[in-house]
Order: structure tokens, then sequence, then C-alpha cells
């Protein structure tokens, strides 16, 4: 059987904090790395991964592997990642709806794919392909939205409900990124969510947003992982706790990394969240 | 509907090109301005690999200015796309790139440094590999040492620079106060620097011409007599021992060489 994450907070392993957690050993569910960070040839990238590794369990969550792309996966850096989860073998493999390669150029950014039954063929192929190289289920990531695409035809739940039932994929579920969608598109996120099929999450997403208020009449939402959680994304993470029960999450923070108690702080915060919601329902089987 | 490798290539286009409308690519919305929305897509694509080659080259930004940085940046970025998503192998002709720039001319050295920055990050990730030490050395025959050459490790890079890019790139990245005073550096005297990786950490260290030369003569092949020859060329006071303990130190050299 395929290992699966704990179901308690994790965080994000950023280079700041290699020695604090090899040196202090803090009790953290389990880390999650950015595989493009890690594909080079040695030096202390992979020799602190492997550190950390041995003394917790991991998620590796790519952001390359352009899953939405309409040429095909790069077999090249399909090889690179899957090497790398054969070296780590971790508890945990995802990816996101997104494309960020075509053409032989590199978007760095992960771009929106409209939702239609031809886009539908290409992401299950590239799942299967990915699913097959690996010998192992992957999760796919919600994407967040700016806009919406002419080409989509589809809605964003029922495109992914059918690829999971397509593929055996898992579910991603990043909360931040639905509520980025639904203050930028205009619905609301928690029947987003339950518009989801929600058995299949294998991990939760949990960011901080920036807001862009160039025009007060219509301020945008970045998913830029660059500060805490906010009170919002906090709200909807415990009604779909409560409603869907404790899964893995993490708290992600990728731009101006901050100190290592700050990012403790936010998950003890999801921690909390998590056994307030296991300590309910084994009170409610005791009833 | 339009076929998907077509809205593909026009959203790619779109992303490159501000000229490029992106009205059409777009849901019809009487909400929201999708145009405007469309554009995150292109600041981000802009600001991420912009952020790449910073973290990449901190000296050059230093010497340039963030501003300049940013539209040298944007213009390479335009030249030489990156083709995959590894950000560490992203930016290797960017020295190359900051020559033509005309506006660069006040400072000749910013290519040495870019090209000492480019090659500090290939150490930082190149394969692990032994290192020579000077105990492996000292166990062979005194007789055969000048016979004998050595395999550089992977992480090895030298370059001799006409400018004392060790001392400027020092002065642009230390993040204290033991860095020499701008003011007292003579930008006409030439510096040699060494980069390896013996352990985790990247080392650059500044190294005499004549020992340069010796190191580099080895990279290419020579045996440690001829390669001292070559350093005796330049400084007849060259003292061979001295200079093979010192490189061995930094961890220069993986192993002898099979061709000995």
């Amino acid at each position: 059987m395929q290992p699966h994450l704990p179901s308690t907070a994790g965080v994000c392993l950023k280079p700041q904090h290699y020695d604090e957690i090899l040196t202090h050993q803090p009790a953290i569910g389990w880390f999650e790395v950015h595989a493009e960070n890690y594909l080079g040839a040695g030096g202390a990238p992979l020799h602190y991964l492997e550190q950390i590794r041995n003394r917790y369990p991991l998620s590796i969550h790519g952001v390359g592997l352009s899953i939405g792309s309409a040429d095909g996966l790069d077999d090249h850096h399909l090889e690179r990642v899957a090497q790398l989860v054969e070296r780590f073998e971790p508890e945990s493999f995802s990816e996101h709806l997104a494309w960020s390669t075509h053409d032989n150029h590199f978007y760095s950014d992960l771009l929106p794919v409209p939702y239609n039954r031809h886009t539908e063929d290409r992401v299950c192929e590239h799942i299967d392909q990915v699913q097959m190289r690996m010998g192992r289920q992957m999760l796919l990531e919600n994407p967040a939205n700016y806009l919406t695409l002419r080409d989509t035809i589809d809605s964003e739940s029922e495109f992914i409900g059918n690829v999971i039932r397509r593929t055996g994929c898992g579910l991603l579920l990043d909360v931040n990124n639905v509520y980025v969608s639904a203050q930028n598109c205009h619905f609301d996120p928690f029947a987003y969510i339950q518009s989801l099929p929600l058995d299949s999450v294998g991990e939760i997403h949990l960011a901080g947003h920036s807001i862009d208020e160039q025009m007060e009449s219509d301020p945008i939402l970045i998913d830029a992982h660059d500060r805490e959680v906010c009170d919002a994304v906090w709200t909807l993470y415990r009604r779909l706790i409560e409603t869907n029960g404790a899964r893995p999450t993490l708290i992600e923070w990728d731009t101006n990394v901050p100190q290592w108690q700050v990012l403790m702080t936010e998950m003890h915060k999801a921690d909390r969240i998590l056994q307030d919601t296991c300590a309910d329902s084994a009170n409610a089987s005791t009833r | 509907m339009p076929r998907r490798a077509d809205f593909h290539s026009r959203f790619a286009r779109a992303l490159e090109d501000p000229t490029i409308d992106s009205q059409p690519l777009l849901g019809q919305s009487d909400a929201f301005d999708q145009r405007r929305r469309f554009d995150i897509y292109r600041n981000n694509r802009a600001s991420s690999l912009i952020d790449a080659l910073r973290n990449t080259y901190p000296a050059v930004c230093t010497l340039v200015g963030e501003a300049f940085f940013k539209t040298a940046a944007r213009g390479y970025i335009d030249r030489h796309p990156p083709t995959g998503p590894v950000m560490a192998e992203f930016g290797g002709e960017f020295a190359s790139y900051l020559q033509t720039l005309q506006q660069t001319e006040p400072v000749p050295y910013l290519h040495d440094i870019a090209l000492l920055e480019w090659h500090q990050l290939q150490a930082y990730h190149c394969a692990d590999a032994p290192i020579l030490d000077l105990q492996t050395l000292a166990e062979k025959d005194v007789q055969a040492l000048p016979d004998l050459r050595l395999d550089s490790h992977p992480s090895l890079f030298t370059l001799q620079s006409r400018w004392p890019i060790g001392t400027i790139r020092t002065i642009c990245t230390s993040q204290d106060d033991s860095a020499p005073d701008p003011s007292s550096v003579d930008m006409n005297r030439s510096e040699a620097v060494v980069v390896t990786r013996p352990a985790l950490t990247v080392l650059t260290n500044v190294v005499p011409a004549s020992g340069q030369l010796f190191l580099s003569a080895l990279v290419r092949g020579s045996t440690i007599g001829e390669a001292a020859e070559s350093a005796l060329s330049r400084d007849e006071n060259f003292n061979t021992g001295e200079h093979l303990a010192g490189l061995l130190s930094l961890g220069a050299f993986s192993k002898l060489s099979d061709n000995t």
C-alpha cells in the first residue's frame, strides 16, 4: 500500500531553516519541498533533504511538470522528478492543474487551463503518464484563478472531478487558492469546496495572499505565499475539516520566508484545528 | 471550439508581448476587468524570472543598481528565455549578454563578476566528489610527483581577471563590516580567483597569478612538473609544494588522474 502523510500539520522546507531543524529536531508532522529546487547533482540542498527526510515524513511537490500543457510532458524533466521521487520515497507526490511550458519555453508561472473535453483528455493523459512512470498515485492541486477563459465550457469542480475519476489521482485541496479564486471571480468558496470530490483529498494547502489594490473598485487577490494565512481562509479551513475530517495540512510560505518561529505559530494554528476536530468526532462517537 | 494548442500558443504570445490584446482569450465578464487580470500573469512571469537572476547575480545587481538590473534582466529574458523549470539552470548567458549592453561600459569588470557568480552557483549544485588530500600525495614517491596528473573536482572554477574581481565581489555581497572599503581598492590591480566546494559550502579564494597559471595547466591535463614550469615562467620564485598544498586544502582536485 502507498504510504500516507500523517493527518497533522506540516511546513514547507526552506534552506533558511535547515540548521534550525537539524539542531533542534522540532515536533513537525511532515515537510514539503518543491521538486525543482532539488534537481541539482549534489551539494547542500540534497544533503540537507536527506538528513531531514531520515527524520520526518516528506511530500514532494512539483511546480514545473506542466500537467496542463498542450504539447505533452517534457520527458526529460519528468524523468528527473521521477528519479528524485525514487531516491527520497516521499509519502506524497503532487502537481498543479496548470501549465508553465509551451513550445520549449518555460513561463515561470502556473498558467490557467481552459476547462473543456479536449483539455480534460490531455490532462488525464499527462497524469496517467506521471503515475505510470512513478508507479504511484499523484495528487492534483486546484489552481488560484485571476480570470475566466473563453475556451472554458465545464466548471472547475466538474473538470477536477472527471480527472480524478478517470485517472485515480487524488486531490490536493489548496484552501487559499479556493479563497483567492472565489474573491477574484465572485463565487461562494464553500459551495465550490462542497462540489469537489472531497473523499479524494490527500492533502490540504494553506498560504497567505497579497492584495493588488491599484483599482479600488476591483481589488485582486494574488497567490503570493508571502505572509500569514488570512482569517477568512482559516474559517474556510475549519469548516472544511469539520465537514470532511482531518487531512495532512501544509503551511506554505515561499516568498519573504519568515523566522522559523513564525512558521511554527502558523503550523500550531492548523494543528489545533485538526485536534479540535478529532476531539469532537471522538466525543461524538462515545456518546 | 478552438483547438487547445491554439489556446496555448495564443496565450503564450500574449504573455510575451504586452501589445497583443488578451481579450480574445478571456471569458465575458461585466463584473471585473479581465484584461487587467491577464496582466498579473505578465507581471508574475517577469518578476519571478528577474528574482531568479537577482538570486544568482547579487553582486552584479549591487554594481549596476536595482533599476538597471531589472532593465537588463528583462532584455535577457526576451533573448534567452528559460527552456526548463529549474531556476538554478537559468541565466548561464547573462555574463555575455551584459557585455553587449552599451550602458555597462563604465563597469568593465561586470562580465567577470557575472561569470564568477554563475560558477559559484554551479559549484553549489554540482555532483559530490571525494577530495584529494595532501596525505595521498605525500604517500607517493617524491621522484614520481612531477609526472603526476590530477583530476579536477567537479566544483572547480578558476578565472584570471584584469580586475580585482574577488575583492569587488566580497565588497558587494558582504553582510558585515569585514569587507574592505571600496575606495581603498586599486581598480587597476588584476586578480585571479578559484572557486571550490570541498564540502557543502562554496569557497571563493584569490590566488597569485602564478598560482592560477599552475592550476590552469593542471586543469588542462598537464603534469605537476609541466604546470610548475608554466608557473615559474611567470614567477621565478614560485614554490610548487606550497601552492599545491594550498590548492589541495581548497579541495581543487578529486583524485590522481588515471592517465598518470
